[in-house]
């Protein structure tokens, strides 16, 4: 498993002095495979700076993937690397399925716990929750380089978060995808987390996590 | 048959129904008989005025005083126009976005009309240009005003949507296109029903004006059906022109959306 490799610079998130919307002078680098967790009541920043990142809202400064800086590329292509997934789910068509190119597999809607028919289903008929869940999948088919998750499991009940977390961890691990994931729940950071940043601070420190301590043990 | 000339007096006697009107929306506390009366009053003193001009205009016949007072009756079209929103783009961006709208859908196709169609000579004959002009801008002005105002409405309504989608990837005409395409459908459908009941319902104007004047009905009639096709079309173009336009300017160079562009003229923000 190479989760926690870090010598391929060239897919590594490196945020370089990111001011957008209430954040100023944001400096970061989140590795391939590696989870930073933003932490912090609300208000403070945390959507901006991934708003920020996926260049949705005027700022200044760099972001870098893959030896490229946001400008480098056309701003759609940019926000299909770098997929900002946000809290709120909205929707046009009637029914998910429409907003999907291919509808996933089946083996995927299982791993969060839908099923292929509640991809059919009006829009308004699905819980908060299943909604949710339909957003990351939708988010997904982009084959995303970097992932931008705003409270990816705020609507889920214990055992479907669980479920959730595991499929994004195996996710970011099997493709090496740095991945920004705002939660307001200690216990989720720690679970999925190798680094916490800490707002309105925006002081950087690890978490006992495999990934975690030193750089060394990354392998 | 020749026109029965009005005089001032029958003037008078037609205003008295206005005073009439404005005598019973005082009394029923309607509040717009201060509004109906200066209305009236602009109408009577601008109509005056637009009749000395046309006949110095028909006078000259100077290409030179003609274009003046064309882009004059565009530029105020514009205005009005971009008057008529509730939100607008903010700065000189709105009464800009306005006008080039207006003089698609109405001076040049006007401009085709007098030289493809009607060919009076030369093309430029105030006789021809002016009306059609007057009548082209004041029948698509309608059309594109309530496509703006659809279109403001709905990018606001839908921001967030709009956002999900540009996160999604989609380039900035994509993720409105729905809103857009909805508010071009708005401005043309008034247009396009007009002419589906043409004759049976109401005598357009400018048919009722020929027949008044003497022209045949069939003469007068393949007027209108040129007039009907000319303001349908610029309504279109002008309608897809102003949507399209005004679209792009909520984005900016990366594509971000910017709804701030956007004025609320009621609370001013």
């Amino acid at each position: 498993m190479s989760q926690c490799q870090s010598n391929h610079e060239p897919s590594d998130l490196k945020v370089i002095n990111l001011s957008a919307g209430v954040v100023a002078g944001a400096n970061l680098t989140v590795r391939q495979g590696e989870v930073l967790v933003l932490m912090g009541p609300s208000g403070c920043g945390k959507s901006c700076l991934l708003k920020g990142i996926a260049d949705l809202i005027p700022n200044t400064g760099e972001v870098w993937l893959s030896g490229h800086e946001k400008n480098h590329l056309p701003p759609s292509q940019w926000r299909k690397q770098v997929q900002l997934v946000p809290a709120e789910s909205r929707w046009w068509f009637p029914s998910a399925l429409p907003h999907f190119a291919q509808p996933p597999d089946d083996a995927v809607w299982e791993k969060v716990g839908l099923s292929k028919a509640d991809g059919s289903k009006p829009i308004g008929y699905l819980s908060t929750g299943q909604r949710q869940r339909l957003v990351l999948l939708r988010a997904l088919q982009n084959q995303p380089k970097v992932l931008l998750l705003d409270e990816p499991t705020a609507s889920l009940d214990d055992e479907t978060t669980l479920r959730v977390e595991s499929f994004l961890q195996e996710y970011i691990a099997r493709n090496a995808i740095p991945t920004l994931w705002v939660t307001h729940n200690m216990a989720q950071a720690e679970r999925v987390g190798s680094a916490l940043l800490r707002f309105p601070e925006m002081v950087t420190s690890r978490l006992p996590r495999a990934c975690g301590a030193e750089p060394e043990s990354r392998e | 048959m020749t026109l029965i000339e009005l005089g001032y007096v029958d003037l008078f006697i037609a205003s008295l129904l206005i005073f009439a009107l404005a005598g019973v929306s005082w009394w029923q506390k309607l509040a717009l008989g201060k509004t109906l009366l200066i209305s009236a009053l602009r109408a009577f003193v601008q109509l005056s005025l637009v009749g000395f001009v046309l006949m110095f205009l028909f006078a000259t016949e100077s290409p030179y005083w003609l274009l003046l007072w064309a882009t004059f009756m565009l530029l105020v079209a514009g205005k009005e126009v971009n008057d008529r929103q509730k939100y607008r783009l903010k700065g000189v961006y709105g009464f800009a976005l306005s006008a080039t709208a207006m003089f698609f859908s109405s001076f040049l196709l006007s401009v085709v009309a007098l030289t493809l169609v009607i060919s009076p000579s030369p093309w430029y004959q105030p006789q021809y240009a002016i009306p059609l002009l007057g009548m082209m801008l004041g029948n698509t002005m309608n059309g594109i005003a309530i496509s703006l105002d659809r279109l403001s409405q709905g990018v606001l309504d839908q921001s967030e949507v709009i956002d999900q989608r540009l996160l999604l990837g989609e380039r900035w005409f994509e993720a409105v296109s729905d809103i857009r395409r909805e508010a071009a459908r708005s401005g043309m459908i008034p247009m396009i029903n007009g002419m589906a009941t043409a004759g049976l319902v109401s005598l357009p104007g400018m048919m009722t004006g020929q027949i008044l004047a003497g022209s045949s009905p069939q003469d007068a009639v393949k007027y209108q059906i040129m007039i009907f096709f000319l303001i349908t079309a610029g309504t279109g173009f002008g309608v897809l022109t102003a949507t399209w336009v005004s679209t792009r300017r909520l984005f900016d160079d990366r594509e971000r959306f910017i709804p701030e562009r956007l004025l609320d003229t009621q609370s001013g923000f």
